[in-house]
């Protein structure tokens, strides 16, 4: 089943001479349950993609389908709640809220959208993130392993449609990165999460199920692996 | 020039809206102290305003709290400034730029906009000064102006406060607080989520809550900003209400007017008198002297004020004596032989006025009746003084203590008694070199009253008129004194002035110009001029003028604190940019944010305002009194009702202070509740102003991307 659908993404920065196509007519379609790489050398137009795709920019022109809803249509205010339920974005530098609690950062989502606090996933969550009792911990009293997972609990907390990873290893050792490949992949395929990463590192790659490559702003390669 | 500061100037001229904005801030400051100190200066030269205490004493209130106002301002703009380029500078760090370069570069950079800000600042002020000085009919004179201390007092802490400021709004930037130190471990066993009271304002609410609940700093540092900026504007309306209340001359205050023509047959005089008695001023005739000690005996005093300022001085040191002995042949006036004519001015004033001089010079009788002169005075910087035997006539005079100082005249406590004064000015009489006119002796029967004494070179009164107003005996058949009462004494003597002696007002205004008080010692014409000047026509509205200038530039001030609090508010939401993105990022919704922004605001507003009511309050009792006790001295009379301490006794004790402090707060509320919707409508001006601007300032971040906050990995 397709669950999100990218049509002819344009995104131009920067004006005549200077302007630098980020995407280029980028097209793609994703299925539920995928866990798709992006790859791409720096300055390709992936960050740009993933960032539309999570709808925290807008494209210059092309639209986005969720689940087969026009994603930029709606307005700014059911964009929010679009953001907090559909998608989860997972940044390089982490993005936690240094003032809240590991916590309150993994529920955020969640107290946001309003809802009853479902504790059992939660813990199931905080135990499968190896988090266990740094619940009340500040952000900056973590590791960079342990930060980055909390905000993949973050994404995962309200069972988005679609996880977007934008380099979410870029500044972890390797042990540290292949921990949290395992937990892309536990989620993968436990919850049958779908997963679109972004990388430039091919071990990593090549653990997805599907490597889009793109160069310029065009998608040069698309290829299943498994 | 070094590289840090040469990259600043880059980031400087990137941002124009900002540069302009600081320049335009250090400028109004500046002009708004320039314009102040020569406008004043101007109008206490030209009017040769008395005792010199009020203008000094509204320039010391006002000062400083444009200086407050302009400490925070600067403050704020630098902060807010360098929160926006604080990545540069720590890339800048990164890439092996020491503290001190930083540092050098930052104070170079405020030096520079501090140079910019005062050069267009000061000319704008004197424009300003121009300005009002032409519409008050005054002349501008700088280079005078420009000798005084008055203006260097006022704009040197101004110059120098920029480079100031910015050491403490770029500690943070230079010297950044150790990780280390800011972990604590979490001692919550529940999260503050569950919270009633921030419930009230939605998940958003709860939300902002639970980010101030680990983190003060930056909450702690905002609300004291916003208090000092609020307590400046508190205070700054104090000084306002007070001199908007202030009115020279108010209903209850008045003078007596007595006219003697040594010829009763003086029918123009006569006919003049009626004239303004027609005019409808309350009046009447006396015709006795016992009469008229009987009014005079409820009189207050005469103050002869001087003005001995550093102006003055200037204008006389740079006076050659032919200047000024042709100067004193044309300008002043002739006295016909044939109208002899006694003016006695006297100034009473109400129970209450009376009482409040009393305590501000320390007048008080004693059992036995004699006077007691002590040195204490306006705000505990009068000093009374005997002045010198070599006067035509001894007189009692009240200077400010730093006149009196600068003039060399003896301070300290002075008590007199009775016959040694007496004899002090029997000497004196002994001793003129001219005609002695009249003379009230100090005695225990008018002991509210000093003395008057009128008189010219030319004036030669007969004997009984100078025993006129000694004897208990009625002599006064041939004598017609005429009672007048008016709110504006100095304009009916004015009128009088000008209908007896064919003055004109221009003529009269040129006669005082400059010359009339260096004039005391040697000439005993000139005292009629101290005194009428003192009341003429001209001081009222030169008073009225002062208020008026001050009144303006409290309104500035008001709109410079407005535009600080939005700097504030400005500052806050670009160091909290990316909390905000992130939220943005993982969906905050629109009532969500607004339940954060009121939950802030409210918490903010309400600390703030506590915190400023607390510094206001403390400082402006004092600051009120000094007010109070200052205008009252120069006669002007302030309606402040509830404002006006009736128990003038200085706060010697702690608890006396507190007790004052107490019904200082009491009568507030009392004027809050008299005017309470003005009261609500200024609350909910400033909450609903408050989130006005944050809103602007958030619906700008909305236009921003969210992606390169986002991206930003050199976050906190």
């Amino acid at each position: 089943m397709e669950i999100l659908r990218a049509e002819h993404l344009v995104k131009t920065y920067g004006k005549e001479e200077n302007a630098v196509h980020a995407l280029n007519d980028v097209s793609l379609s994703v299925q539920s349950g995928e866990f798709v790489a992006v790859v791409g050398s720096s300055g390709s137009g992936k960050s740009t993609l993933i960032h539309i795709l999570g709808s925290v920019d807008r494209p210059d022109s092309g639209k986005v389908y969720l689940n087969g809803e026009d994603v930029f249509a709606q307005s700014n205010e059911k964009l929010a709640i679009f953001r907090r339920r559909r998608v989860g974005i997972i940044y390089q530098f982490y993005n936690l809220l240094s003032r809240l609690t590991v916590e309150e950062n993994i529920l955020l989502p969640a107290l946001l959208d309003e809802q009853k606090i479902d504790r059992a996933y939660f813990n199931e969550m905080i135990e499968l993130l190896g988090l266990k009792g740094r619940e009340r911990d500040l952000p900056r009293q973590l590791s960079g392993g342990q930060q980055q997972r909390v905000a993949i609990g973050r994404t995962l907390i309200n069972n988005p449609d679609v996880v977007l990873a934008d380099e979410p290893t870029g500044n972890l050792d390797v042990r540290n990165t292949q921990e949290i490949m395992e937990l892309f992949k536990l989620s993968n395929k436990k919850y049958e999460q779908t997963i679109i990463l972004i990388t430039h590192d091919e071990n990593i790659a090549l653990q997805a199920d599907r490597i889009i490559a793109i160069e310029d702003g065009r998608i040069v390669q698309d290829k299943r692996i498994r | 020039m070094g590289i840090v500061l040469k990259w600043n100037f880059k980031t400087l001229f990137s941002d124009i809206p900002r540069l302009i904005l600081t320049i335009c801030s250090i400028a109004v400051t500046t002009a708004l102290l320039t314009s102040m100190s020569v406008t004043v200066g101007c109008f206490v030269l030209r009017t040769d305003s008395p005792g010199g205490s009020l203008p000094d004493i509204l320039n010391g209130i006002v000062s400083p709290v444009i200086l407050a106002a302009y400490a925070v301002t600067v403050y704020t703009l630098f902060a807010v400034s360098l929160a926006e380029r604080k990545n540069q500078y720590h890339i800048m760090k990164t890439a092996g730029c020491t503290t001190r370069q930083l540092l050098k570069g930052l104070i170079l950079e405020a030096v520079a906009l501090d140079l910019a800000g005062s050069a267009l600042g000061i000319g704008l002020g004197i424009l300003i000064s121009a300005a009002q000085l032409k519409i008050g009919g005054y002349p501008l004179i700088l280079p005078v102006i420009f000798r005084s201390s008055t203006l260097y007092r006022n704009l040197l802490p101004a110059l120098l406060l920029p480079p100031v400021m910015m050491l403490p709004a770029s500690i943070q930037l230079l010297f950044p607080r150790r990780d280390r130190r800011r972990i604590r471990p979490a001692r919550r066993k529940k999260s503050v989520f569950a919270r009633r009271f921030p419930r009230l304002f939605g998940t958003g609410g709860a939300l902002e809550y639970a980010l101030e609940h680990n983190e003060r700093r930056h909450h702690t540092a905002l609300v004291v900003s916003l208090a000092v900026n609020l307590a400046v504007l508190i205070l700054g309306s104090s000084c306002f209400y007070l001199l908007s209340h202030a009115e020279p001359y108010g209903d209850d205050c008045g003078a007596w007017v007595w006219y003697y023509s040594g010829d009763a047959d003086d029918s123009a005089l006569s006919a003049d008198l009626d004239e303004l008695i027609d005019e409808g001023l309350q009046s009447e005739d006396i015709s006795s002297y016992s009469e008229l000690r009987a009014n005079l005996g409820n009189c207050g005093m005469v103050i002869d004020n001087k003005l001995l300022s550093d102006e003055v001085l200037y204008l006389q040191s740079k006076e050659t004596a032919e200047q000024r002995n042709s100067r004193m042949q044309n300008t002043l006036f002739p006295l016909d032989d044939s109208r002899q004519i006694l003016l006695i001015t006297v100034v009473f004033m109400d129970d209450g006025m009376y009482g409040q001089f009393k305590s501000d010079c320390g007048i008080a009788s004693n059992e036995d009746g004699a006077v007691f002169v002590n040195a204490c005075g306006i705000a505990g910087n009068t000093t009374a003084v005997l002045r010198e035997p070599t006067l035509s006539s001894a007189s009692l005079c009240f200077y400010p203590r730093g006149v009196a100082q600068k003039a060399g005249l003896p301070l300290g406590e002075h008590s007199f008694d009775v016959t040694a004064l007496q004899n002090a000015q029997a000497d004196a009489v002994a001793s003129a070199q001219i005609p002695v006119v009249g003379v009230v002796p100090f005695s225990p029967e008018i002991h509210q009253y000093f003395w008057l004494v009128v008189g010219s070179p030319n004036l030669i009164l007969p004997m009984k008129m100078r025993n006129a107003l000694l004897p208990p005996t009625d002599e006064g058949e041939n004598l017609r004194f005429c009672k007048f009462k008016t709110p504006d004494p100095a304009a009916l003597c004015l009128r009088i002035n000008e209908k007896v002696r064919g003055f004109s007002d221009y003529q009269f205004r040129e006669l005082r110009f400059g010359s009339a008080h260096l004039q005391l010692a040697s000439d005993g014409a000139s005292i009629v001029l101290g005194n009428i000047r003192a009341l003429s026509n001209d001081y009222g509205a030169f008073l009225r003028q002062l208020i008026n200038f001050y009144r303006v530039i409290l309104f500035f001030v008001f709109i410079s604190i407005g535009l600080n609090i939005v700097n504030t508010v400005h500052m806050n939401r670009i160091s909290r940019r990316r909390e905000y993105a992130i939220l943005a990022s993982i969906g905050l919704g629109k009532r969500q944010r607004r339940g954060m922004l009121l939950f802030e605001s409210a918490r903010y507003l309400i600390k703030g305002v506590l915190l400023s009511a607390l510094i206001a309050i403390s400082v402006s009792y004092h600051l009120d009194d000094t007010l109070v006790r200052a205008v009252n001295a120069e006669m002007i009379w302030i309606q402040t009702n509830n404002l006006i301490y009736t128990n003038t006794d200085s706060p010697n004790s702690f608890v006396r202070y507190f007790q004052i402090a107490w019904n200082y707060i009491a009568n507030i509320a009392n004027i809050l509740a008299e005017h309470r919707w003005v009261t609500v409508g200024a609350v909910c001006f400033l909450f609903f102003g408050f989130l006005l601007t944050e809103a602007l300032v958030l619906k700008r971040m909305d236009r921003y991307d969210l992606v390169p906050t986002l991206k930003d990995d050199l976050h906190e």
